[in-house]
């Protein structure tokens, strides 16, 4: 090796590029002002870790397990130190467990990406390039593009930086002698192995493409490329305690054993391993690039430019793959858990039609209802029967957790109880759905069994003071008396253990009702189910069960209601103290006029259209053009 | 090239480990010489007062909940060196040496926990003397159980894990994630020896399966009915046959009460495995077509299987829950068998529940033969579900039965005898009433129970906040000889079999329309 290809030591890391603060500002701004790691932390917390045992190889689990904030997962301290990967992993996590508060989320992504950005500065530096070339800000991109699929870059960032530095460390070594080389390689890859896990393949490559392009030891070279795949092959080996039948799909990137057979696996969504795998190849590739710069230097210029493209085309494919719908789903669910339903209501209006889920759709029902708005603004929000009911086994697996508090509110504390305990089955023990739990117990007089939700719960580092709040009050008054809440829950609850063997879903809310009419949430659930399932005849026949409503008109789509049936069936309604106001009447009678204008219009798809615009909140519209119309 | 360590910072790292070491070495903490008398006994959680105490059991860590700044707890027995930890919160976690070397000291008596606590103001406090006895007899050195959430009805991660129990080891012995998050159901071993061991798994990437380790090698094999999948079962102590149950099992929620979910069988029958022959077959004493028939469970002679019986009040299965499901009660039955001609005899009523007023399940017999140890529930065959759950103990000898003393006021169930007849492991809800955890209770030679204990952990606040419940405690005298890994693959390796017995239309309609290698999660 010649004395112009020595490394140059830095003169100062404050000495900083203005270009490092800019992008590493703004890389900071994102996190914090667009993605927003609280949000991060909790759809981690509210769905992002749903079993991916289930369908992964404990391969995969290093990557996906330790985007999990610390305390959410069960095993020792001790596990994280007996699998490679797993020292890195546990850094990751610890930290990851105060995204919840963004500021510091953002801080730790922009400082692990920094030093990121340092380390490939570090690396081009040993091949004898400017520490601030263009390629240093690829991780930045990298990890804007995994952020912004709301996949926490900490762990990879970590794990990359890692073999980026011992990578750097090699190439300042290798030059020396193939016996140097070879020692240090073999040194190094034992430490990054361990601390990084699959991040090693970066080191592998990266000295392999040195010794092939710039030492010109082409043996060496093979060698050290297929250390990339023997090393974890022998890990897997070496480390019985993490061993998995199937060791190639556990230590190589992107591969996965599924019943039995390796697979390409994408984990945590499907655009999540596109930035790792960009990032893995990228490094490759610039460092096979670079350490045959010197024979290609009349390139140089373009390839300033293809890099700045490369920048360019990254930051755009953050941006696509930017999903606005989890950030969304998790800002409504925290709403929903602090009771704020005005909030979630606006949230929900924005929210795309296309991924409003069940769950969601009855998040918003209950939202409706503890603002009054229930009967009138419902078809502000995509409606449909499944949103409000559900079967209680075959729907068992999906995400019951806001069924269940609908439930608890309304009086069926056993069924909240067993939907909760199915959230918990199939997507761990979320926050939420422990707090849930707490206080159907409590409700229910259990307060032993709510205690161990409770302490299971401060496990949670953004919930502990809620938690704590709690068991100090339980500690108090085991049956918390005194808290007005609970004291609802039960002056709700369904008196009566008669368990029905055929039941119509109405039943639900109905016999609620028959039990206690004074149960305004299960009057208005069973006249939003009527609303939803059309069974108009049944609001008009139970018009006697409105007595609790204290408010001088009937909600506004319950009238409409009774005047479609009135209508339709040509009979008149005994509506006792309600009324319909004379503004539903001439809403109907528009809405027919413009239905009629519509079937008869040039382009009736554009006179439908604005049917919808103009009447797709009213129930009218619903009846006839809802989901389920056409079943009539 | 690599610098020299500085000496300075050589001593600066030396000193303070030596240090460390030496104080670590002095004994432990010392016992305060004066203390004012609490006038009673200290909150112990777990309680760990009064209770017999295994002579091979790894150590009972315990919180103490007294309110105090700084926390010592000396065991001493009549023999042996004392043993003191201290701590500042409260945690008791004693040194295993020290532990196991006191009680192997002291077998047979009395070892005492003296627990002394300081209070802010400096002074201490000593509470009322607590005292142990260790045991004569070892409890078997394993216990195989499976970990899960609370309710089990769509499964969600489970695996069967076994805990050494001398120490806090835990090793997998069968992790449903292994095989496409598919459950595994029962394990049995034949008289606490893994070396036959029956695992059956439903669903999952290979479908269902029953792992049959015969001699320490496992195999997977068919025993898939024209009446459904097997369930519960019970070797026969020679080994070459297992009855198993085939039940129909169906949840269903209470709106109201304290009973959450609810299970029920809306059928169920017994039929045969033959290890040696692979080999299946049914006897119409197993399988009555108006009984209900679960729970086998062989005699330790192999003279007699027990199992449990109930009369079935539905005629068919359209309605569900039936309206008599809390009706159903089941008798403790058993056949005779003829080893030498592989046939049994008539059933005949043990105990009757008509004459006990609860359904009795679960039937385990003493490895001497003398005691039955059963479950009985309000009604049903699922007595985890209802807090009423307890355990009886039948004197097979007189006849007589009774309520065991370690018995709770929530569930208590699953109940598993040591080889030497001397320990029972059971899961029961005490504490919270909802998550089971084993407890250990002594049985000496009259049969009587004596305070169960929990099983310690090494972190003794760990059952405060561990949202699964311990399910099936088996007790074994060794380590299942087959890897998890192994065990996983067979289960996830497909195999397309066809049912081994044929349905007839004297047969039970136990699980119709469940073909080999769908499953059903219970």
């Amino acid at each position: 090796m010649n004395s112009n290809s020595r490394p140059s030591f830095p003169r100062s890391w404050i000495d900083l590029p203005l270009r490092y603060v800019l992008i590493l500002g703004a890389l900071f701004a994102c996190m914090m002002y667009w993605i927003d790691t609280a949000l991060m932390y909790h759809l981690y917390v509210i769905r992002a870790f749903r079993s991916p045992w289930a369908t992964l190889d404990a391969g995969m689990l290093d990557h996906v397990f330790s985007t999990v904030p610390l305390s959410m997962r069960e095993e020792p301290l001790a596990a994280w130190f007996v699998r490679p990967g797993g020292p890195i992993g546990l850094a990751a996590a610890w930290i990851s467990e105060y995204f919840f508060i963004g500021w510091v989320g953002a801080v730790a992504v922009t400082v692990a990406t920094a030093l990121v950005c340092l380390a490939m500065g570090e690396l081009l530096a040993a091949v004898g390039r400017r520490r601030n070339h263009p390629l240093v800000f690829v991780p930045v991109v990298l990890v804007l593009a995994m952020a912004a699929q709301y996949v926490n870059p900490l762990p990879m960032a970590l794990a990359v930086l890692v073999a980026l530095a011992a990578a750097a460390a090699y190439l300042r070594l290798a030059g020396r002698s193939a016996l140097v080389s070879a020692v240090a390689f073999l040194a190094l890859s034992l430490v990054v192995f361990y601390l990084a896990g699959k991040a090693y393949l970066v080191l592998a490559l990266v000295a392999a493409a040195w010794e092939l392009n710039r030492a010109g030891r082409r043996v060496i070279a093979l060698l050290w490329f297929l250390a990339g795949v023997l090393v974890p092959a022998a890990g897997a080996h070496l480390w019985p305690e993490a061993a998995h039948p199937s060791w190639v799909g556990r230590w190589l990137p992107f591969l996965a054993a599924e019943n039995g057979r390796l697979t390409f696996t994408l984990p945590m969504g499907q655009w999540t391993t596109v930035p790792m795998a960009i990032g893995f190849v990228a490094t490759g590739l610039a460092a096979v690039a670079l350490t045959s710069w010197r024979r290609a230097e009349r390139l140089r210029p373009l390839a300033s430019v293809v890099l700045v493209l490369l920048l360019a085309v990254g930051a755009f494919l953050a941006w696509r793959l930017h999903n606005p719908v989890q950030p969304a789903a998790a800002r409504m669910s925290l709403l929903a858990e602090s009771g704020q339903w005005d909030r979630l209501l606006d949230e929900a209006r924005a929210f795309p039609e296309p991924w409003y889920a069940a769950p969601l759709r009855h998040e918003v029902l209950r939202a409706l209802y503890h603002t009054g708005r229930l009967g009138d603004d419902l078809f502000l929000y995509p409606q449909d029967m499944e949103g409000l009911a559900f079967k209680m086994q075959r729907d068992a697996r999906k995400d019951c957790a806001a069924m269940a508090w609908s439930y608890l509110e309304l009086g069926r504390l056993n069924e909240a109880e067993f939907l909760a305990q199915n959230s918990i089955e199939t997507y761990d023990d979320r926050p939420g759905v422990l707090k849930l739990l707490a206080v159907v117990n409590v409700a229910k007089g259990h307060g032993e069994g709510a205690k161990i939700f409770l302490r299971r719960l401060r496990r949670y580092r953004a919930y502990r003071d809620e938690a704590d709040a709690m068991l100090a009050a339980l500690d108090k008054d085991p049956l918390l008396t005194a808290d007005p809440y609970v004291t609802h829950l039960r002056s709700v609850a369904f008196p009566s253990d008669a368990v029905k063997a055929h039941s119509r879903i109405g039943d639900r809310w109905e016999d609620l009702v028959l039990a206690n009419p004074r149960n305004r949430m299960a009057v208005e659930y069973l006249f939003t189910w009527w609303l939803l399932s059309r069974q108009v005849p049944e609001i008009v026949n139970h018009l006697s069960y409105l007595d609790v409503i204290d408010r001088p008109m009937l909600p506004r789509r319950w009238q409409e209601a009774i005047l479609l049936y009135h209508a339709i069936e040509k009979r008149p309604v005994a509506l006792g103290r309600w009324g319909i106001g004379p503004e539903v009447v001439a809403c109907y009678t528009d809405f027919l006029q413009q239905w009629e204008a519509a079937r008869r219009a040039a382009d009736p798809e554009a006179a439908m259209a604005g049917l919808t615009d103009r009447f797709g909140h009213t129930y009218f519209y619903y009846y006839f053009f809802g989901p389920g119309a056409g079943e009539r | 090239m690599i610098a020299p360590i500085p000496w300075r910072l050589a001593l600066a790292t030396a000193l303070p480990l030596a240090a460390v070491l030496l104080l670590s070495c002095t004994g432990g903490p010392s016992v305060p010489d004066s203390a004012a008398d609490a006038g009673r006994p200290p909150n112990l959680e777990p309680d760990y007062a009064g209770v017999v105490v295994p002579p091979n059991l790894a150590p009972l860590n315990f919180a103490v909940r007294e309110p105090g700044s700084h926390y010592v707890v000396r065991l001493s027995g009549d023999r042996g060196e004392p043993v003191a930890v201290a701590s500042d919160d409260g945690l008791m976690e004693f040194p295993p040496g020290p532990w196991a070397a006191m009680l192997e000291a002291n077998r047979g008596g009395p070892i005492h926990v003296d627990v002394f606590v300081r209070g802010e103001d400096g002074a201490w406090t000593q509470y009322r003397r607590v005292t142990n006895t260790v045991a004569a007899e070892p409890i078997d050195r394993y216990l195989v159980y499976r970990l899960m959430w609370s309710r089990f009805n769509t499964c969600g991660r489970l695996r069967l894990i076994q805990r050494d129990l001398s120490s806090f080891d835990e090793t997998l012995v069968l992790d449903n994630a292994g095989f496409g998050a598919g459950c595994i159901n029962c394990h049995t071993f034949r008289q606490n020896d893994p070396a036959d061991t029956l695992i059956h798994t439903r669903g999952g990437s290979g479908g269902s399966s029953t792992i049959l380790v015969r001699n320490g090698r496992p195999a997977r094999v068919n025993t898939v009915t024209g009446y459904g999948l097997t369930g519960y079962a019970s070797w026969h102590p020679d080994g070459g046959m297992i009855v198993c149950a085939v039940v129909q099992v169906r949840p269903f929620v209470h709106p109201a009460g304290d009973i959450v979910m609810d299970v029920i069988d809306m059928d169920a029958t017994l039929v045969c495995y033959r290890t040696d022959d692979d080999r299946m077959d049914v006897s119409p004493s197993l399988s009555r077509k108006d009984r209900l028939e679960t729970y086998p469970c062989w005699s330790p002679d192999g003279k007699y299987l027990y199992f449990s019986s109930a009369r079935k009040p539905w005629a068919d299965a359209s309605a569900f829950p039936p309206r008599q499901y809390a009706e159903v009660r089941y008798d403790l039955v058993r056949v005779a068998y003829d080893a030498a001609t592989g046939t049994f005899g008539e059933p005949e009523t043990v105990l009757a529940s008509a004459d006990t007023g609860i359904s009795m399940t679960q039937p385990r017999i003493s490895p001497d033969g003398r005691w039955l140890l059963f479950c009985g529930s309000p009604y049903g065959c699922f007595p985890v579900c209802h807090a009423a759950a307890d355990l009886y103990l039948l004197d097979l000898a007189s006849g007589r039965w009774k309520p065991v003393a370690a018995n709770s006021d929530k569930a208590d169930s699953w109940h598993s005898w040591s080889s030497n007849g001397r320990w029972v492991v059971f899961s029961s809800k005490r504490g919270n009433g909802l998550y089971a955890r084993p407890y250990i209770s002594y049985v000496d030679p009259s049969g009587t129970f004596h305070k169960a204990l929990l099983l310690p952990q090494r972190d003794p606040e760990h059952y405060r906040s561990f949202v699964r419940t311990y399910n099936v405690p088996e007790l074994i005298a060794s380590p299942v000889p087959v890897e998890a890994d192994r065990l996983s693959r067979l289960v996830a390796t497909p195999m397309e079999a066809e049912s081994r017995l044929p349905m007839t239309s004297a047969s039970p309609e136990v699980n119709g329309g469940i073909r080999y290698g769908e499953g059903r999660t219970p």
